[in-house]
């Protein structure tokens, strides 16, 4: 065991640039803390976990360590190629079997190519982030333009985020993985649900993303009684609500012993901020929430309320010039499904994501 | 706490502890996590960084039982950096004590 996890560290640490020397006292000073905590009695299994998997602790230990780049073969030849293959793939799609269109698709090949070839050479583990958003572009329009699937075709657009906090797991607790996934979960879970008729219900899907946020508190009695509390909310809404005619609208009463531990119960190691102006944030957006739910029977829509959380955020902590560029993406979204709900064109109001990065680059130039 | 900012302090506490006895890693790392929470892919890559500046002697010592063990020392240049690094920490701590209204004598 220890073998391996020292083969391992070394072969993570051949794709830095650094001195043999210093690869190799990086290698004698984690044999001597393996020897160390094995002296002390502990397992293989245990030593590991304590040490840290190599792929988690590389980033730390090469800091200011430049990738060794091996470039791929051909890879120029490659690169300078793509837009005249791209070109005449496109020319024989159009010419010979008239599909002009999606066939001009075939360019995105050019900017994938370039991408490949040149993560491909650090070995970065963000390659499939970085190749996500043409691979998910492609899918959405092929759905869009074949099948009429705009919607819910536009959720593989969440394969970028979702890919993004993947390719970092090794750096991750398994359960802030879960947690950072969770909302994305959650929000392809409910529109599924909503497909199905139950935009109603479903919402509590949402429930998740709090739900997983509670493991990370500290006192274990106080975690399971907030997580109980949290079934017994999804199970009595769910069972007044479907079995009481009319009983939506009072069912979600279930979830008010949550809500207060949640309000009250203040210990948590995640947190952005514990200041009254959140809280105040909070209840407000829960109550439009509610309110927008029950008069208006928005229910589609009215999680957006719940975006003012970090919105609230942005605009309280992030300065004034990276302001509107992490702001963008909330602007986005809520146009994107009010738009897209109230006058069903998901197929035009995903370009709105495009005012993501334009902003990002008019801000930046 | 600014993740900058703490291996700054650590590395500081690092050095305050080299100073007082030569020490392998390990057990460095186990003096200091009595008081700060580090571990070892903190330490290690700030021993080898302060070694590499001239600020650490290292030799072998070998055990009775298992392979020899590194052990770290103090350079003069190590001592004079400590001595600076003290200096600023205090005047630090006395500028934040002035804000706060109060005297870092104070408990």
């Amino acid at each position: 065991m220890k073998g391996k996890y020292l083969e391992d560290l070394k072969n993570l640490l051949d794709d830095y640039q650094m001195d043999e020397s210093e690869r190799l006292d990086i290698i004698n000073d984690y044999s001597e803390m393996y020897d160390s905590w094995g002296d002390k009695g502990f397992m293989d299994d245990e030593i590991s976990k304590k040490l840290g998997h190599p792929r988690s602790i590389i980033r730390e230990l090469t800091e200011g360590y430049r990738k060794v780049e091996r470039p791929l073969p051909g890879s120029e030849k490659v690169i300078s190629l793509s837009p005249f293959v791209a070109t005449i793939a496109f020319l024989i799609l159009g010419f010979g079997l008239d599909l002009w269109h999606p066939g001009w698709m075939v360019f995105l090949l050019i900017p994938v190519t370039a991408i490949i070839m040149g993560m491909g050479k650090t070995k970065n583990e963000h390659l499939t982030t970085a190749l996500s958003p043409f691979v998910a572009t492609t899918i959405f329009l092929l759905l869009g333009f074949l099948y009429d699937l705009w919607h819910p075709g536009w959720m593989v657009f969440l394969l970028t985020p979702v890919l993004g906090i993947w390719n970092s797991r090794y750096t991750m607790k398994k359960v802030d993985l879960l947690t950072a996934l969770s909302p994305f979960i959650a929000g392809i879970g409910y529109v599924v649900l909503g497909m199905y008729g139950y935009w109603v219900e479903g919402w509590v899907i949402f429930m998740l993303i709090p739900m997983l946020g509670i493991l990370h508190h500290k006192n274990k009695a106080m975690m399971l009684f907030w997580e109980l509390l949290g079934i017994l909310g999804i199970v009595g809404y769910l069972y007044i609500g479907s079995t009481y005619a009319d009983s939506w609208q009072y069912a979600w009463l279930t979830f008010v012993p949550f809500i207060v531990l949640s309000f009250f119960n203040g210990d948590w190691e995640i947190t952005v901020d514990r200041n009254n102006d959140y809280r105040l944030v909070i209840a407000l957006s829960i109550a439009a929430f509610l309110l927008t739910g029950f008069f208006l029977d928005a229910w589609a829509v009215c999680w957006l309320f719940f975006l003012s959380i970090p919105v609230y955020s942005i605009i309280k902590e992030v300065g004034p010039k990276e302001r509107i560029v992490a702001l963008t993406p909330f602007i986005a979204t809520i146009i994107f499904m009010l738009v897209g709900y109230y006058f069903d064109l998901w197929h035009l109001a995903w370009i709105i994501f495009i005012i993501i990065p334009m902003t990002a680059v008019v801000k930046h130039t | 706490m600014n993740s900058q900012f703490k291996r700054g302090i650590i590395e500081m506490c690092v050095l305050k502890m080299i100073s007082r006895e030569d020490m392998y890693g390990f057990q460095l790392i186990e003096s200091i996590s009595q008081e700060i929470e580090v571990n070892e892919n903190t330490v290690y890559p700030i021993l080898r960084r302060l070694t590499k500046q001239g600020l650490f002697d290292t030799y072998k010592k070998s055990m009775s039982i298992g392979a020899p063990r590194k052990y770290y020392s103090l350079t003069s240049e190590g001592k004079e950096k400590l001595v600076e690094y003290e200096t600023e920490w205090r005047n630090f701590l006395d500028g934040v004590y002035k804000i706060l209204g109060g005297s870092n004598n104070e408990g």
